[in-house]
């Protein structure tokens, strides 16, 4: 009997090159679905973007879930009016629009109705929605505070001060409460835009990506195509090097740089103090003039920091702090500096108020302990006299 | 450029076209010389010179070597040729060494002592090691001088073992740039797996851990003993995978244009002691220091107590490769006594240690090794350790993603200590290859450091 002749298998020792490709494609397509499903464990959600007609920006869809997979392991509900966590006692498919809002006033009326603003510190999405700063104020109030949480990642006072008054008129808020982690960012309030911002910028392509691709998809593509602070392109770069220096670069030497002139510093430092007092005078009174409700600036730096292995007890931005304060004083907005009862949480109790970033303890967002800390020394200070500002503290409303 | 650069990808996809679509052995050599040059070259042109320097003098001498036949000649070349080649790594890497730690000497005698502003060039410890073994071999009368400049050349500045090694013997790359390598679609496959194994372990392991190890040796006096326990320990699966993957990216990509490097690593935290250890870390190292140092010191050959310190020449000078500093010569003193103690220990005691306490004893000294490796200064590593030892108190710190690559790193060396090792090669033809190869590229899309993290290896 004449034997069958065999194949000779190929190199590789497959039946075929097509079997093996086939082989190959689905195997790929289980190793996304792979990722697919096991991606949201690790990775933050990307959430289509909604317009609201009545704060004029762009907020989290509400009745969504956000998933930050950072420094804090949590799921934020999004409420209405885009506002994270601020979901109880609120009608659970609530869709802002029109008059429902109106309607969504008069649902629940606590005794005082605070907005919170602030970026992402006080937005607080590495924190569950209990954890948040807008929910520890509520439960250390007792439920006489009713807290709006609109504060939103990225933001700074320039955004704050045309959504106050279109807020307020809809919500029937009593008083502001801005949480200044960075003084800076108050500054920006100069300048502001009168009229609302347009909801139809460059963050409309963002709602339209969330809404179509997988989170790991936007997450991949936005690693392989910006730079590693997210927001500038990639450059590729093929010349050889050695490649200069910033300073290089823009043709300045490192001891030029350094150097400033020294015979006419004690003049510059005048005209820099009073020029930074103006400055932070007409911030401040971009604010006060965007609403006729009192404002608190709640103050809770960064601080303390680890900085190169040591423990930073000092305020890394004291300088800016006294001038707030001083203006602030001027245009009767309230001040309440929380730092030293969170340097006290580190110093007595060892427990950081800020989480972690890039392996980092104490220089996150604010976590658990921070969150309550703020809260604890909000309602201390709203229940105490309102000095020279003109707050309506929950003892003269009771 | 480096091999997490995004600009790799497309270097190294240009370079392997160009190699194999080059039919003769000249003009692939001479593609891939422009190649390695311009790698180089990426980083920083100036120091392409340096390169060359050493490629020439060493292609020379070693040419004037098998042509003069008296023994005297021959041993003033070998001699010319280590005055070149330390010269150049003693001036750019120790130099200012020296001159600190002498400093106090030098003011003594009038003398300023200043130390002076030397960039060190990428990968001078490993090409100038590369070179020397081609010399010495040729002096030992091991291995014949290659004619073709090119292909020396090319030996010397191969564009994936340039940098960061594996340091690889002229009698293993010469003969196989001597020819033209045959294309092998398995051998394709393999290293481009290697590859991505590599990028793996760099990118997803090592620099997770390294993040919270910065963190803590930034300031080690804040945090408490636990603290620094997890930071050592993360040290130890830093440097193992920063290395081990930046080695299996060399040699992939040299498979992948079909030559042949050495292992470099074999898993050396399995070790059960220390000589073990030196067999399966950074292993083209420990035979160069074995070969052309402790051998020729006289190796194990003598007495016992020149055995011994054999070994510590050996493993100091080995410390003393690493780094510009007295922690690596520390680190390497440090080795060379736990080699030493050990072979004293095996010589006087008739019974073994069981394997579990071998190993344990050998974690115990590798880590203590990492700190010394790890520390600023010697002031840095005494602190450290004295924490270790007391548990001292402190910030109480569990970095999260460390301890989660941590604990990969323990299942990774669990699983290649079963049948599962030959399956983490991931043959082509495994159903589960193609999954895990997707996986393992989404992952590095996904959940790389954002921040920028060059090998730990290449201030070496």
């Amino acid at each position: 009997m004449k034997p069958t002749p065999v194949k000779p298998p190929t190199e590789l020792g497959s039946p075929s090159v097509w079997s093996l490709l086939w082989r190959w494609v689905l195997g790929a397509a289980v190793g996304t679905s792979v990722i697919a499903v096991t991606s949201p464990l690790f990775l933050r959600s990307y959430l289509p973007l909604n317009a609201d007609p009545v704060r004029g920006v762009w907020t989290l869809t509400p009745d969504s879930d956000y998933r930050w997979r950072s420094e804090g392991y949590a799921s934020t509900a999004i409420g209405p009016f885009g506002m994270p966590g601020k979901t109880a006692g609120l009608p659970g498919t609530f869709s802002p629009q029109g008059d429902q809002a109106a309607d969504f006033q008069h649902a629940q009326s606590p005794p005082i109705q605070i907005a919170l603003w602030g970026d992402s510190q006080a937005e607080g999405v590495s924190v569950d929605d209990a954890d948040k700063l807008f929910a520890k104020i509520e439960t250390v109030s007792g439920g006489d505070l009713n807290v709006y949480p609109l504060a939103r990642s990225g933001e700074d006072a320039a955004d704050w001060v045309t959504q106050m008054p279109r807020v307020e008129e809809k919500f029937g808020l009593d008083q502001h409460v801005i949480l200044v982690v960075e003084p800076a960012d108050l500054l920006a309030a100069v300048g502001a835009p009168v009229a609302a911002p347009s909801v139809g910028d460059a963050s409309a392509a963002n709602a339209s990506l969330a809404s179509k691709l997988p989170a790991f998809v936007i997450q991949a593509a936005r690693n392989l195509l910006r730079e590693p602070d997210g927001a500038t392109p990639r450059h590729l770069r093929f010349t050889v090097g050695p490649v200069p220096a910033a300073s290089e670069q823009l043709g300045i030497s490192d001891q030029s740089a350094v150097d400033q002139p020294t015979e006419t510093s004690d003049m510059s430092d005048e005209s820099q103090s009073r020029d930074d007092t103006a400055l932070w005078v007409n911030a401040l009174a971009a604010i006060r003039n965007a609403t006729e409700l009192p404002i608190v600036l709640l103050y809770a730096p960064l601080s303390p920091h680890i900085l190169d292995g040591k423990t930073r007890w000092q305020d890394p931005t004291a300088d800016q702090f006294h001038l707030m304060h001083d203006a602030a004083e001027k245009l009767g907005i309230r001040v309440v500096d929380a730092r030293d009862e969170l340097r006290d949480s580190v110093a007595l109790d060892g427990c950081w108020p800020h989480g972690f970033h890039n392996g980092l303890i104490g220089s996150g967002h604010l976590n658990q302990v921070g969150n309550e800390i703020l809260a604890a020394k909000l309602l201390e200070a709203l229940s105490g006299p309102p000095g020279d500002s003109a707050l309506r503290s929950i003892e003269s409303r009771d | 450029m480096l091999f997490t650069q995004f600009e790799f990808p497309i270097y190294f996809l240009c370079v392997l076209i160009a190699a194999w679509l080059c039919r003769g052995r000249r003009t692939r050599n001479a593609v891939l010389l422009i190649a390695s040059y311009y790698f180089y070259a990426y980083w920083d042109y100036r120091f392409c010179s340096l390169l060359a320097l050493s490629t020439i003098v060493d292609y020379c001498i070693a040419r004037w070597m098998v042509r003069s036949t008296g023994t005297r000649v021959r041993r003033v070349l070998l001699l010319s040729s280590l005055v070149v080649n330390l010269g150049v790594l003693g001036f750019f890497k120790y130099f200012n060494f020296f001159i600190d730690s002498a400093s106090p000497a030098l003011q003594a005698i009038g003398l300023s002592g200043e130390t002076l502003d030397i960039i060190l060039p990428v990968g001078v410890s490993f090409y100038t090691f590369q070179t020397l073994s081609y010399t010495i071999d040729v002096y030992r009368g091991v291995l014949k001088p290659v004619n073709r400049f090119l292909d020396f050349a090319l030996y010397v500045a191969f564009f994936p073992q340039l940098v960061a090694g594996p340091i690889v013997r002229a009698r293993e790359l010469l003969p196989q740039l001597a020819t033209v390598p045959g294309f092998s679609k398995r051998r394709f496959y393999g290293g481009g797996q290697q590859m991505l194994r590599g990028l793996v372990k760099k990118v997803l392991l090592a620099d997770r851990l390294g993040e919270a190890v910065d963190v803590v040796f930034a300031g080690p006096d804040l945090y408490s003993g636990i603290t620094i326990w997890i930071a050592v320990l993360a040290y130890a699966g830093q440097i193992y995978y920063d290395f081990s993957g930046y080695s299996d990216i060399a040699i992939g990509a040299a498979k992948m244009l079909g030559y042949r490097f050495p292992v470099n690593f074999r898993h050396p935290y399995l070790s059960g002691s220390m000589s073990e250890f030196w067999h399966r870390w950074h292993m083209t190292l420990s035979r160069w220091l074995r070969d052309y140092i402790y051998i020729a010191l006289g190796g194990s050959r003598v007495s016992q107590w020149v055995t011994y310190r054999n070994l510590m020449i050996t493993m100091t000078l080995g410390g003393l490769w690493h780094g510009a500093a007295w922690t690596f010569v520390l680190w390497g003193v440090w080795h060379g006594f736990a080699l030493a103690f050990e072979r004293s220990f095996k010589n006087t005691v008739r019974f073994r240690l069981a394997r579990p306490i071998g190993w344990l004893l050998t974690m115990f000294v590798i880590l203590a090794g990492w700190v010394l490796f790890r520390s600023d200064s010697l002031l840095n590593a005494a602190g450290v350790l004295q924490r270790m030892v007391s548990f001292a108190e402190g910030v109480n710190w569990y970095p999260p993603l460390a301890i989660a690559a941590l604990l990969c790193c323990v299942i990774e060396h669990v699983a290649w200590c079963t049948p599962l090792r030959r399956a983490m090669r991931l043959p082509i033809n495994a159903w589960y290859s193609p999954i895990l190869t997707t996986v393992m590229i989404w992952a590095l899309l996904l959940y790389a450091s954002r921040d920028f993290r060059p090998f730990v290896y290449f201030q070496f």
